[in-house]
Parts: C-alpha cells; structure tokens; sequence
C-alpha cells in the first residue's frame, strides 16, 4: 500500500517517491547539533545504497528535510525525516508527469523498484552512526504541502527531573494545579519585540510521572528518583513552546528558582494537526 | 535492554558531564562514538595506546598520519589505540578547576590508564599544547618525574627532526615513518610488562630500536659560544646516531579504508588519498621536501580500491588528493579520469589539490568546479628569477605566464600567488618584483583576451609569509631576520603593488610575523630552549598556532625567565662545521649533501635538477626505494652524482 497522495512531481532533480523515516537520535549523539546532524544524516544515507535525488551543481546535497530540529543536548525516540529517492513509480503516469521526467533525464520504467520498508530499514540501520535507530520507514505524498516540516504541530515530550527540582514538592498537585490554569501568561522579549504570551493553549496535556515506566537511557546519577513530566504542546513554524519554559514555569511558580540543567528532554513523537504521529501519513511499501 | 546492549547502540557514556557538555562550545568535539571509530573490550587489550594531535578536535581529526597509525595499530588484537586532542580554552579551564582528567574519545577513559600517550607533532607551535596534554593527563611534566603508572610519552612528526626543544617532556621520540617499527615497539612494550619490567628498563630497551630516540638516555654539552661540543648516548649498547625508518613499499602498507568520521565539520572533511610520499622538487627551503625522501608512489590500482572504499564506508561527499607536489604524480590523469568516472555520477565532489597549470590540469578542473568561482593557484615562492634559483623553486616565470594565458582563455579570472619574505640573499628588487609579477599577469590578461570574451576583470590575489629555516633542509645554516625588518618588507611589497598600474586588480595579504621569530627558535633550538616553553605554557601560552591567541609578550617573558636570548637560534651566523643539535639524527638526506645545496644556493645561485632529471646525490640512495630505483627516462643524468 502506497501514500494516501497520488501527487504532481516537483521541478528538475526531485525524485520519484518521498520515504519519511521516523528515528531515534540517543546517547551521546544528542550533543551534536542540528546542521552538523544533517550531515551525518546524509553520510548515513549514501552509506545505506538507498537511491536518494540529489541537487544539482559544483555541490550536491540529498533533497533531505527533517520534521523539526532537536535542540543540543535533547533526545528523541520520535525523530522525523524525509528523503527522495528515484525509483520506479507503479502508478500510471499523466503526460504531463512523462514529459517533466523526460525533461529531468529519469525514465520510470528504467529505474528499480522501490526495496520494501523493512529492506530500507534494514540498510539504513547497517549504516547508522551510534545512537541513531531507524524504527519506522513509510511512503508519503510528494507535494511540498504534505512534507513532515509543514504539517508538524505538535510534540509530545518527556521531560526527567533533576532529584534537585524541586525535591520536596507534591508534583502531581503541582502539575494538576498549573494544567488548571485558564491561562499561563509568558513574557517573550525577541529581538524586535516584547509581549505577554498565553502559552496556555499551545499545551494540549501535561502530566506527572515517577520510576515506573522510565525510559531506559536516562542514566545520569543526579536522576536517581525517576520524575518526570509528559508534555504535549505545539511544536513546529506554526506555533513553538519549548518544553523546558514549562519546567521553569513549575518551578517559579512553586518558589524555586529553575536552572535548565535539571531536566533531560527526550521528545517522544510528532504530530500533525489531528494529533496523529507523521508516520500515519504514509503507509509501508 | 541490558546495559551493555545500550552502551552498544548509543556508545561510551561521555566522560563529561550533562552539566558541563552543555555549557562548553561544540560539545560534540569531546563525546567519540563517531562512525568507524573503534571500541574494544579493554579486559582484552596487551597494550594501549593515546594518539594524540594537540590541537582542537577539528584541525587533529583532519591529519592523515593519525588515522593512519589508528588503523595500524589497531589492526592488531592485543593494542587498542585511541584518540586525543587538546580541549578547547572554555573546557580546559573547567578541566583544571575542577580536576577532571583529560581523556581518550573511544572510552572516554582517563589518558592516564594508557601505556603510551603518543603526540604527533606537525608544527613547533603546538609545543605549549603539549604541555597542557600532559598536565591535564595528570602526567608530570618532566620524563624524569615520571613513575611507574604513567603513560610512556612518545613524539613523533616532522618536528621530531629537531626533537631538543622539547627533549625533557618526552620519554621517546620515534624519528620516521609509523609503518615501520610501531609493531616492534608494541611487541617491546607487551613483552615488557608482562615480565613485570620497570619504566627505566622498558625505556633503555626501546632505545635500541631503530628510530627510537630516548633523550634522557643521552648527555648534551656546551662550548663556550652556547654551540654544541658534544653529543653523546649514556650506554655503550645505545646507538650515537638515530636512523630516520622509512616504508619503502607504500602499496602493502596500512590505510584508512574506513576513516573515522566526525560529526562535527573538519578542516579537512573528506575522503583524503595520499597518492605518493616524498618529492622531487628539492625546493631548499622546504623541509617536507627534504625529510619524507625519496618520492615513493602508490600505485593506480590501490588508489581506486582505497577510493572505493574509503567513499562507501564513510559516506563522504568529498574526495581530495593529498601529496607534496600532486602533478609529479605519474598517473595522474589515469586516476583523476578514474574519479571523475566513477564518482561524479555519485555526487562526489572531487576537490583538487594544486596542481601544476596546464592545459590537462584547466581541463579536469573545468570540470570538478565552478569556473566563476574558482581561483588558480600559483606558488612562485619568490618575485625574481635570481631569487627563484636560490631557493630551487623550478618555476619559471614563462611558465607562469603560459599558465596564467590558459587559464584566462579558458575563463578563469581569479589568480592566487603565494610568495615567501625573508629567505637567503632576499634584497628590495626581489620584494618588488612580487609586485611586477602580478603586474604582469594583469597586463597579459587585458593584452591577450578580446575584450568581447572576457568574463570579468583579473582578480590577483597576493600572499606573502615569512621564511622559518628548518632542521635538515639546505637553509639549516640561514639567518633569519629581526621581527621589524619583517615588517619593513612586507610594507616594501605592498608600496610597490601601489605603484602599479593595475593596482586596484592586485590584492595584498600578509602573515602577521609574531610567531615567526618563535618558530624559528623552535625549529632550531637546543635543550635549553625547553625552560622557555615551559615557562611560557605557566604564563599562560596556549594555542601558540592560532592568531587570536597568541601572546608575543608572554614569550617575551618567559624568554628572560629561562635566560634565554632568541637572536642566538635566529639571526646569529651559523659557520659551516657547527655541531647543530639535530645532528645526532641521520634523516637519510647527508650534511654534506644540504651544505653543497647551501653553497650553490648563497654562492652560486644554480638550481639543481629535480630526482626524475637527474640524481643529486642526496644520500636517499642508500635506501634503495621509490623514484631513487626508477627506472631513468632518456640520457637523464647519472646516479650518485656529485657525492
């Protein structure tokens, strides 16, 4: 089963079909920041044999877009990228869609079928750099509206707690309390302005946790009592909060002051606007 | 998942931590776990080894040698060879303060846990970075504090021609190339440690080891003047001179085919093929030039394996050529053809090294690179023919100008010319005529292409950098200049590019000459000189190499500290029978073949013909390898020549 968009190809040098790949980026590798993460992105999939398009020019790169960019130092067992690649389309093909691929020298019959999801995963696994793990390979539409950059809304977040946040608060009363909140007003100083922001509406839920179901990687010996935060807010260019403004709100907001290095954020998944995770914008193929 | 199984797939955990990889610039310079990097089980090792570059992360990560030796030395089941390299000024003050130890990438282990702490030395400015290797190690900084539990330091690299300098903070100095006695040394070392040997024992041992120098095994003295009397070993079994080891078959020898890939952006970040070592120019400033003889190539065939592979495991998209003079390379159109094939249809960029003009060099360059953005490259070292003789640099300025005339008709327009100041017999004609040499290649441009082909103006770019005598080159007995008249030439050069006629076309760039007057004291320094770095490096001397950091006055400082005066190593008049202190080394090149070099240089002023024309008698002979057993192309000159 192929993506639900039967879509018109893009201009000289796009592929053929669009592979989003939904990846772990854990361990040490979260202190490698997003550019130079592209780049290892790209050795990895040109290691793997996979057929990706490339740009044109002295410089080619792999037409490549990550979803959202993971701040240094953050984790993600729900990373998001999408590749083109050039293999055979098994759909009928327009006129017009036979005439641009002429035009960009590709010849649909002539180009190899598409391996399975499992076979790219597994190429992309036997290539990968320590810490980044492909779990999910799928086939989405090819117009620029349906890339995982422009759809991206929200993020779901797990946010472990220093044993120093905090250490003698109720959590759950604490988070129940600011989740009832009508607003949370935050004020944003950037560059060109100053303003009072409701971030209450960018935060769809938000919830306290202990040991029980901790992620396994979080080894720090300043996280021995397993707290954490769930947090599912907006994410993406549309709207943005950063997980760690919440951190800070609670800590203020119970007395304390917040230092960014009490939380380890690992970011669980992405979503679009109905709240489903990217990869059910695809189907495996 | 057990934690072995997660250490596995995410890597060693970082030795530093969260707290303080997220507050240090580039955290991912110290976490290791890059691609291809490699990770043993240590319960399983004989012997390990930290190869260090001390330097920043993203200068070391790019020196071929390293990942050489890393893949040599790892190829072997009993030694696990790691990497270091300095932390940047923000980590190491964290470091110091709070007592954390430097450590090795792979394991994220203290340095200290190693038997070997290896430094390559590429530049005498890295020498105050050695120190902070070893102080942050938590190894003293002499060899002769050292114990039993600290790592046997050893230098290697091209500064290990002149090893006195910096002779106390070493224990071992290997004077060649890794491919040969590495595994001896090794076999030394574990055979060694498992007798249960002490550290003198081991040293004495490796002493004997051809190439291996141990400077506390021998004793300096001193004439009057502060020139060297004498020079000799300890121990009777010791030899009085080191033999420079060389590989003489390059095709067998280790390489990189799964090159460690970093992260982050390299100097060099590519693919890097080492077509051939050595060359055959025998430029007489050059001690590359001199002390990697004689020129050995690799052969075609191994080059495009170790492309292919090299490429597909490290998924770079870059590939270079690395040499000393690539277009001496002689199948290089075979293998640039060969790349061009079979990788461009990959999306590989191929980046040229510079490469003599002509109209097969323009060719393959109009194809890898843009035109419009591309320079071409000339290094004529000197601005007169007199002076170009005098240094043996077999450029002419014909030569120059064909190119320049190709290049123009084939669209390029942006010119690069790197000169050298302050070399032997230098006068103000010389210094102006790196002016008029530029003048001319405008001139040439505007005389010779139509005005209706012509895609922009010229666009010449002048470098100029001051001339450092090195140990072993034929410019050994060079004085050198006063850090003012450095200056006074290079404002010489760029009066007279202002008197040209098309000045606005000509740019001028010039080296600030702080740190040559240092490099000169180290390249060519003595025993003694080792207080002045060192108490330069307690003043606070770091990153000398670097502009932003380095500090004239702390050297300055640290100069009278030891009592040392620096005109002695630079501009004093070396006389033809002076002891120098590298003279213990037999680098293969004789004396008396770099003093007859030195003569026809300051005396004469004739070149003399490259290895392929005809033998120049160097002393490379005697190791029978590389171009020196060529087969000699018609009525070339005679072999041994001259001796």
């Amino acid at each position: 089963m192929y993506g639900a968009e039967k879509t018109r190809r893009g201009k000289a040098g796009a592929g053929t079909v669009r592979i989003r790949v939904r990846f772990e980026k854990t361990g040490p590798i979260r202190y490698v920041g997003h550019l130079d993460f592209m780049r290892t992105f790209q050795k990895i999939i040109r290691r793997s044999g996979l057929d990706a398009v490339y740009t044109s020019g002295f410089n080619p790169h792999i037409l490549l877009s990550f979803a959202d960019p993971l701040g240094v130092g953050q984790e993600s067992v729900g990373e998001y990228a999408d590749i083109e690649v050039a293999y055979r389309d098994p759909f009928p093909m327009s006129e017009q869609e036979l005439y641009r691929m002429k035009d960009i020298g590709l010849d649909n019959d002539a180009l190899p079928d598409p391996p399975s999801s499992k076979a790219v995963l597994h190429a992309l696994n036997a290539s990968s750099a320590p810490g980044v793990f492909f779990r999910d390979a799928v086939r989405v539409g090819l117009i620029r509206s349906s890339k995982a950059m422009s759809i991206v809304r929200y993020a779901s977040w797990k946010i472990h707690l220093a044993d120093s946040f905090l250490p003698d608060a109720d959590l759950h009363a604490a988070v129940l309390e600011l989740a009832e909140q009508p607003s949370i007003i935050v004020h944003k100083v950037t560059k060109k302005s100053e303003k009072d922001v409701d971030i209450r509406p960018q935060i769809l839920s938000l919830k306290a946790g202990d040991a029980a179901d901790r992620l396994p990687f979080v080894q720090d010996p300043g996280f021995s009592r397993g707290r954490y935060l769930t947090l599912m807010c907006a994410s993406g260019s549309f709207e943005n909060l950063k997980p760690q403004v919440i951190a800070g709100i609670l800590a203020e907001k119970n007395g304390a002051p917040f230092d960014e290095r009490s939380v380890r954020l690992i970011r669980t998944d992405l979503y679009d606007a109905d709240q489903r995770p990217l990869i059910m914008a695809g189907g495996a193929f | 998942m057990s934690r072995r199984d997660e250490a596995v797939r995410t890597g060693a955990a970082p030795a530093l931590p969260d707290r303080i990889l997220s507050q240090v610039e580039k955290p991912a310079r110290y976490i290791g776990n890059e691609l291809n990097s490699v990770v043993k089980d240590k319960d399983r090792i004989s012997v390990r080894f930290a190869m260090c570059f001390p330097d920043v992360y993203e200068i070391g990560m790019s020196h071929l040698g390293i990942q050489i030796i890393y893949e040599q030395l790892n190829r072997r089941p009993d030694t696990w060879c790691e990497r270091v390299y300095s932390p940047w000024p923000d980590l190491a003050g964290i470091m110091l303060k709070e007592g954390i130890p430097l450590f090795m990438l792979e394991s994220q282990e203290p340095v200290r846990e190693a038997d070997f702490l290896g430094i390559t030395l590429q530049y005498e400015l890295c020498y105050t970075n050695v120190l902070q290797i070893l102080e942050l190690s938590g190894i003293p900084l002499h060899a002769d504090e050292r114990g039993e539990e600290d790592p046997v330091v050893m230098g290697g690299g091209p500064c290990t021609y002149n090893p006195e300098p910096i002779a106390p903070f070493f224990d071992l100095f290997y004077i060649g190339e890794s491919e040969t006695v590495m595994d001896e040394l090794m076999d030394l070392r574990k055979a060694m440690k498992e007798e249960g040997r002490t550290r003198a024992e081991f040293l004495h041992e490796a002493g004997k080891i051809p190439g291996i120098y141990a400077p506390s095994l021998y004793r300096v003295s001193y004439q009057e003047d502060g020139t060297i009397a004498s020079f000799e070993p300890l121990y009777e079994d010791l030899p009085e001179t080191i033999s420079r080891q060389i590989a003489p078959d390059l095709e067998h020898a280790p390489y990189p085919e799964h090159p460690v890939v970093p992260y982050i952006r390299a100097t060099q970040d590519r693919v890097v093929l080492e077509i051939q070592r050595g060359c055959i120019r025998g430029c007489r400033f050059c001690q590359a030039g001199m002390i990697y003889r004689p020129l050995r190539e690799r052969p075609l065939e191994v080059l495009e394996r170790y492309a292919d592979e090299m490429l597909s495991s490290s998924g770079y998209e870059e590939i270079s050529l690395s040499s000393l003079s690539s277009s001496d390379y002689s199948r290089l159109p075979e293998l640039l053809t060969y790349l061009i094939d079979h990788f461009q249809s990959d999306h590989v960029n191929i980046s040229l090294p510079s490469l003599r003009i002509d109209n097969f060099s323009l060719d393959v360059m109009s194809k890898v690179q843009d035109i419009r953005k591309s320079s071409l490259t000339f290094a004529p070292e000197a601005g007169t023919q007199r002076l170009r003789d005098v240094i043996n640099k077999g450029i002419t300025e014909e030569e120059i100008m064909t190119g320049a005339l190709e290049a123009f008709r084939g669209g390029w327009t942006k010119v690069k010319l790197y000169f050298m100041l302050g070399l032997p017999t230098e006068t103000d004609e010389d210094r102006k005529g790196i002016a008029h040499l530029a003048q001319s290649i405008c001139e040439l441009f505007y005389d010779e292409i139509p005005k209706e082909t012509r895609s922009g103006a010229p666009d010449i770019t002048v470098s100029t950098s001051f001339f450092v005598p090195k140990p072993f080159t034929p410019f050994q007995w060079a004085r050198m200049q006063t850090p003012s008249d450095y200056v006074t030439d290079a404002h010489t050069v760029r009066d007279e590019i202002r008197q040209m006629k098309n000045q606005k076309r000509i740019h001028y760039k010039w080296h600030e000459p702080n740190g040559t007057e240092l490099e000169g004291v180290l390249a060519r320094g003595d025993r003694r000189v080792a207080a002045v770095i060192e108490a330069a490096y307690r003043r606070g001397a770091i990153f000398d190499s670097w502009s932003d950091f380095f500090r004239y006055d702390l050297w300055q400082a640290a100069y009278e500290d030891a009592g040392v005066d620096p005109a002695f190593y630079t501009t004093r008049k070396r006389s033809e029978n002076e002891i120098f202190p590298w003279d213990f080394i037999d680098a293969g090149v004789t004396k008396a073949f770099l003093l007859r070099e030195w003569k026809k240089a300051t005396e004469e002023g004739t070149i003399t013909p490259n290895c392929r024309e005809a033998c120049s008698g160097c002393g490379m002979l005697a190791y029978g390898c590389g171009v020196c057993t060529e087969p000699k192309k018609h009525g070339a000159g005679k072999r041994g020549q001259g001796q």
